[in-house]
């Protein structure tokens, strides 16, 4: 059926403007996503991002019905929620996820509330549901590359406050660092991060892109800066081959994505449980010793 | 506040819910001493140097610090907490973790482990863990996390050293290491605090202990502090000990 060369087969989506678009919003998205992600996974906040997700529908919709930008829908929806849940988990009496359910649920409901009294219900709740990469227009992968540089400048101007809450909240607040502002900072970087995976995955599957390729880079990455770099890759790479899978295999393009990075995660996962034992074997072979050999060390100077 | 003194608590009552931490505790804290808070489980040791440290807000009672703090005197405390409050599964190297302890003395703008990896070296080699800078914190046992977490409290120097039971779970030459290094920074000028169980640390190093539970039972030196008296209040059990009718300075 395709007879081409693999060059060829490579190249043939590259010749279609759309496509262009495609792969290059995706690759954004995965870069995007990557990074924050990995803090979403270290934090272990993977409710929130599926909550925050969700949350951001009403904004789209409401964009929508306006005939303005869902970027921008999403963006405000994200920020009063985000707002919402900051307030909410001040009480003494809710917990963070508490608050979270109460305003991703009612935030979620309202967009359906909103879309179902238009006349293309099921139509608009699809296409925003699953999104719709191969409409991503010229504006929009600008928008996205925009809004990607914003995102992953803030990260690399607040790096050191953002790893600080991720590894040691306790260290945070002795050096100062404020963390309900920090804590702020970052689920705004979170919306972002979700909005400008809106139109290439869809709201539903925007969690996948999150937390997939982080927690396939935290299986083998034991730093920080390795992680980082790894899950980032995975999300480019997930993105790249499920959009060829979309292409020559007519599966729907969001799907696609997520499904190549659940593949990656399990067979990295297989090979890390394999390893695992390995690693025992050879971690207790040159055990770390318990006391510094050198017994005493020198006063401090 | 007299010369010398770099903090003073007056009257300082907190509580958790309806749950009483501190009733009515007073103490000033000094230059070049070590003072030792020992007390049982939820005798509220922990909750005083959070109070100290400024992680917890006391209920009642003033906390004033000296002027020789600067106008952020806070920045001047290093807090350095049980080890178990760390997620030690997270990935870091030692020198990671070392190194955070330095994000405030380095501008953001320069690559920290070009600026301060020689400070974070040094920290470690005070506690004998400069072998392990690139080992994984997921692998390192108890008494190696807990030398990690003063090496990271040592990087960035300050006046007072807050330490949450620095001697948990540690062996008997990390113990000693501990007490050389607490001997070293008073030495220095600096003021240690610590929350303790071990009784026989704190004696050792301490110039001052307060003995606690919730309110204060005993505060001084050691030797008169630390009576079986004292320590049978505080711990509410003395079927263990032996009572020779020592002169005890008891509050109760």
């Amino acid at each position: 059926m395709y007879s081409l060369s693999i060059v060829g087969w490579i190249t043939e989506p590259w010749q279609l403007v759309f496509m262009q678009h495609a792969f290059l919003a995706i690759m954004i998205v995965g870069l995007v996503c990557g990074v924050v992600g990995a803090f979403v996974v270290l934090r272990g906040m993977a409710f929130v991002g599926d909550a925050f997700a969700h949350a951001v529908f009403p904004g789209i919709v409401i964009a929508f019905l306006l005939g303005s930008s869902i970027f921008i829908g999403a963006l405000v929806a994200a920020a009063v929620v985000s707002l919402g849940i900051g307030i909410l988990s001040q009480s003494e009496r809710l917990h963070e996820d508490t608050a979270i359910g109460v305003m991703f649920a009612g935030a979620f409901a309202l967009g359906i509330a909103l879309i179902s009294s238009t006349r293309s219900y099921s139509r608009d709740l699809t296409s925003f549901q699953l999104g719709n990469i191969l409409g991503v227009s010229q504006t929009d992968l600008l928008l996205t590359a925009a809004i990607a540089v914003v995102v992953l400048t803030v990260l690399l101007i607040f790096r050191r406050e953002i790893v600080l809450i991720t590894f040691d909240r306790t260290l945070a607040t002795s050096l100062g660092v404020h963390l309900w502002r920090y804590d702020q900072l970052f689920l705004i970087l979170l919306a972002l991060a979700i909005v400008t995976a809106l139109q290439t995955v869809g709201n539903i599957l925007v969690l996948a892109m999150l937390i997939t390729p982080a927690a396939t880079a935290r299986l083998v990455a034991d730093r920080l800066p390795p992680m980082l770099v790894l899950s980032a890759g995975i999300g480019v790479v997930s993105g790249i081959c499920g959009l060829y899978i979309s292409y020559y295999w007519n599966v729907a393009s969001g799907a696609a994505i997520v499904l190549v990075a659940t593949a990656i995660f399990f067979v990295v996962w297989t090979f890390a449980q394999a390893r695992e034992p390995l690693r025992r074997w050879r971690g207790a072979s040159e055990a770390l010793p318990e006391v510094a050999d050198s017994a005493m060390p020198k006063a401090q100077q | 506040m007299s010369t010398g003194d770099l903090v003073a608590l007056t009257d300082i009552s907190a509580s958790y819910d309806d749950r009483v931490a501190l009733d009515h505790v007073s103490l000033t804290l000094r230059a070049g001493e070590v003072v030792s808070f020992v007390g049982p489980n939820g005798a509220g040791k922990s909750t005083l140097l959070k109070i100290i440290a400024g992680h917890v807000r006391p209920d009642r009672g003033t906390i004033t610090f000296d002027r020789s703090l600067g106008s952020h005197p806070r920045q001047e405390i290093n807090y350095v907490p049980q080890r178990d409050k760390l997620d030690w599964s997270l990935p870091a190297s030692v020198l990671d973790l070392v190194l955070m302890g330095a994000y405030r003395e380095t501008s953001r703008w320069r690559p920290l482990r070009r600026e301060s990896s020689n400070d974070a070296l040094r920290a470690l080699d005070v506690v004998g863990m400069r072998h392990h800078a690139d080992t994984q914190i997921g692998r390192l046992s108890g008494g190696q996390q807990q030398r990690v977490i003063l090496a990271r409290a040592l990087i960035r120097p300050a006046a007072i050293y807050l330490l949450d039971e620095p001697f948990t779970g540690v062996d008997a030459p990390t113990e000693a290491l501990f007490e050389q290094v607490i001997h070293s920074l008073r030495e220095d000028g600096k003021c240690v605090v610590m929350a303790t169980h071990n009784l026989d640390c704190a004696r050792d190093v301490s110039d001052r202990v307060l003995v606690l539970n919730r309110r204060t039972v005993a505060l001084g030196p050691p030797a008169e502090a630390l009576t079986p008296v004292t320590i049978a209040v505080a711990f509410g059990d003395i079927s263990h000990l032996h009572i020779h009718g020592e002169d005890a300075h008891v509050h109760v």
